[in-house]
């Protein structure tokens, strides 16, 4: 190929891509219409929880017509998560962004400060990535303190001295250990920690060191259901027979339950008290009635970011200045998972609930 | 618009000095190395250290970290020296595996998973470099300096001994060249300026965490300089214009909704395997792996 022609495919490239731009380059919104830049991963290892979200965005927002979201794909890599980002806010002209997973949100911390963007992000577990001064982020999730606090309790309340804890090397599992570990042996638990870096399968190794420090618990720490699934067979197979808690909340995950059927009877996990029937349960009927479809977890903290959406609207924030004042000014707000409280660090916080897989059902639990 | 384009020519200009210093080693030379996310990792990881953990300014903090990955290149390329071909490749990757658990693991220092966050822009004499727009000097700058730097070393005695090393390694060897130093050379200098683009990475995201350095990234690199086109410095450039181009401009293709992420990383793909078909030694090559 002729040098010539490779320039001239490049000219028609930028060419190309700036007529695109430009063609789309942001209209003045109607009045009254709130644009949302959601950054999802829509693509990718996590594009699960993205398109989960994406379901329960887009279910909330159903009949809103002064509501109009653009997605962008930021494949869970970071600078993919900045191009969007600054696409969305210099040409979209998006009024909010809702970024989610820890690692695309955490830069876009500052530019939504330096650029006066109010966010909400999701799925974040670190418990720094907020904080009492920077009025534009905010988080509708649930820290590594709350989750990481449940689960020590459980193991104190339950009187075991020895536990073990089988840790995905990742941020929400390590958020989670930095947490646990400190309360357990505060409080006199032998903690034992053994890792693995995900996609692996085989935890035997893992396992059985665990076992031979005499555990009397097991906590998980992973995301990949498959990771959940290989870890619970294989501590059957080296019958090792304790008490297993899902820390992260794996089973909120759709399929989960019946790709693991009665393999993960009576393990502990946690859940939103809309997810077992303790809230919101006429919602939930007329849902599944109308739609044929269950908003399963995180469709429904999707759900909720929707309905937070509509609040804003309904409280005429149609830009940055008047959406980060209502935000600012918010203490609490009615979600399907749950009510939510709003603390001074930005943290809108749904209630977790004490929840144990039981005959393929998550049900409440008293442990 | 301006805010969007120029955080796109920053990317290039990163990818860009990613590009050309992993040509001077595969390109150049013939050592298909895939470990460039290694050394790119080095040099993110010590200026995020270097800023957040000892407030180094931003321009001491690239030379520190040049300096650490030299370091670090000089020993693996000793070992790396040894060997060529898929051998040559396959160690460069064990090494690009061992960095990326260095980087999970050794907590106390990199945080781990966690990642480092807050990374600081660059200051000049008290004056923070701020904007994206004074980014883009910077980085610009550092790919011309890199591009410069390249282009002095492949027009010198010294890269016309790598071309020959890349030809017929054994020939060269008769006329009593030490090719295991021009090897060594070669790797530690292409490695060093891999680091330049890890300082700006660092510095632009604010936020680094292990996944940013792993085998894919190293693969991705490595795509760059084969589509643009081996042994030619302005190849690495067209690379990582189109491939950091491309995925952006399909951003604005009105795809449905519900499959427009799919569709755009499959029309991505087929691109790119198009362009591979009708041009194997990349848009520019001079050279075929």
């Amino acid at each position: 190929m002729d040098k010539k022609y490779i320039w001239l495919i490049l000219v028609i490239l930028i060419l190309v891509g700036g007529f695109l731009i430009l063609g789309t380059k942001k209209q003045i919104n109607p009045p009254k219409e709130l644009v949302v830049g959601a950054i999802f991963p829509l693509t990718g290892s996590t594009a699960q929880f993205g398109e989960l979200f994406r379901q329960g965005l887009d279910a909330s927002l159903k009949d809103s017509k002064n509501i109009k979201i653009i997605y962008e794909d930021s494949g869970g890599d970071a600078a993919r998560g900045v191009t969007a980002f600054q696409k969305l806010v210099n040409i979209d002209g998006v009024d909010i962004v809702l970024p989610i997973i820890s690692k695309v949100a955490a830069p876009l911390v500052p530019l939504m400060r330096e650029q006066m963007v109010p966010g909400i992000m999701s799925l974040v577990a670190t418990n720094s990535a907020t904080s009492k001064d920077n009025n534009y982020v905010y988080r509708l999730f649930w820290t590594a303190d709350e989750t990481g606090i449940i689960f020590a309790q459980r193991i104190i309340d339950a009187g075991f001295t020895n536990v073990g804890l089988l840790q995905a090397k990742n941020e929400v599992s390590q958020s989670n250990i930095d947490v646990i570990r400190p309360l357990l042996e505060k409080a006199g638990v032998k903690v034992s920690i053994e890792t693995f870096q995900d996609p692996d399968t085989d935890f035997k190794t893992q396992l059985s060191k665990l076992k031979s420090e005499n555990i009397q618990a097991l906590g998980i720490l992973t995301i990949p259901p498959v990771s959940m699934k290989n870890i619970i067979t294989q501590t059957k197979q080296l019958d090792i027979n304790i008490p297993l808690y899902d820390i992260l909340s794996v089973f909120l995950n759709p399929g989960v339950p019946e790709m693991l059927g009665s393999l993960a009877n009576n393990i502990y996990t946690i859940a939103t008290p809309y997810l077992i029937g303790d809230y919101k349960k006429d919602f939930k009927d007329q849902y599944q009635s109308q739609t044929g479809k269950e908003l399963t977890g995180y469709s429904s903290i999707g759900y909720d970011m929707g309905t937070l959406l509509k609040y804003l609207v309904d409280q005429k924030a149609f830009d940055r200045n008047s959406i980060t004042q209502v935000l600012a000014d918010m203490k609490s707000f009615e979600g399907i998972s749950s009510p939510y409280i709003i603390d001074d660090m930005h943290n809108i916080k749904p209630t977790i609930s004490k929840a144990q897989y039981i005959n393929g059902v998550i049900q409440k639990s008293e442990k | 618009m301006f805010e969007y384009v120029i955080n796109l020519i920053i990317l290039f200009a990163i990818y860009a000095i990613l590009g050309i210093s992993l040509n001077l080693i595969v390109g150049y030379t013939g050592l298909l190395s895939v470990s460039q996310a290694a050394f790119y990792g080095i040099g993110a990881y010590t200026t995020a250290i270097l800023l957040t953990s000892f407030g180094v300014n931003f321009f001491i903090s690239v030379i520190l970290a040049v300096i650490v990955v030299a370091i670090i290149s000089f020993f693996i390329g000793i070992v790396l020296s040894k060997f060529s071909g898929d051998y040559y490749a396959l160690c460069s990757l064990g090494f690009n595996a061992i960095a990326f658990s260095v980087f999970l693991n050794w907590q106390s220092l990199t945080r781990g998973p966690l990642g480092i966050s807050g990374i600081p822009r660059p200051k000049l004499f008290d004056i923070s470099l701020y904007t994206n727009t004074s980014f883009l000097v910077i980085s610009v700058g550092f790919l011309l300096l890199v591009y410069a730097i390249s282009v002095f070393i492949t027009k010198s005695s010294f890269g016309r001994v790598l071309k020959a090393i890349r030809e017929d390694e054994r020939a060269i060897q008769v006329f009593g060249y030490n090719t295991s130093y021009y090897k060594l050379a070669i790797f530690v200098i292409g490695s060093s300026l891999a680091a330049i683009a890890g300082s700006l990475f660092a510095s632009y995201i604010s936020f680094i965490d292990p996944s940013s350095f792993n085998i894919t990234e190293s693969i991705f690199i490595l795509s760059i300089i084969i589509l643009g086109g081996l042994a030619n410095i302005r190849g690495s450039i067209l690379g990582a214009l189109i491939l950091i181009l491309l995925p952006e401009i399909l951003r604005f293709v009105g795809f449905p909704l519900d499959v427009a992420a799919q569709m755009r990383q499959l029309i991505y793909g087929l691109l790119l395997i198009i362009l591979m078909l009708y041009r194997p030694q990349g848009l520019v090559g001079e050279y075929k792996l």
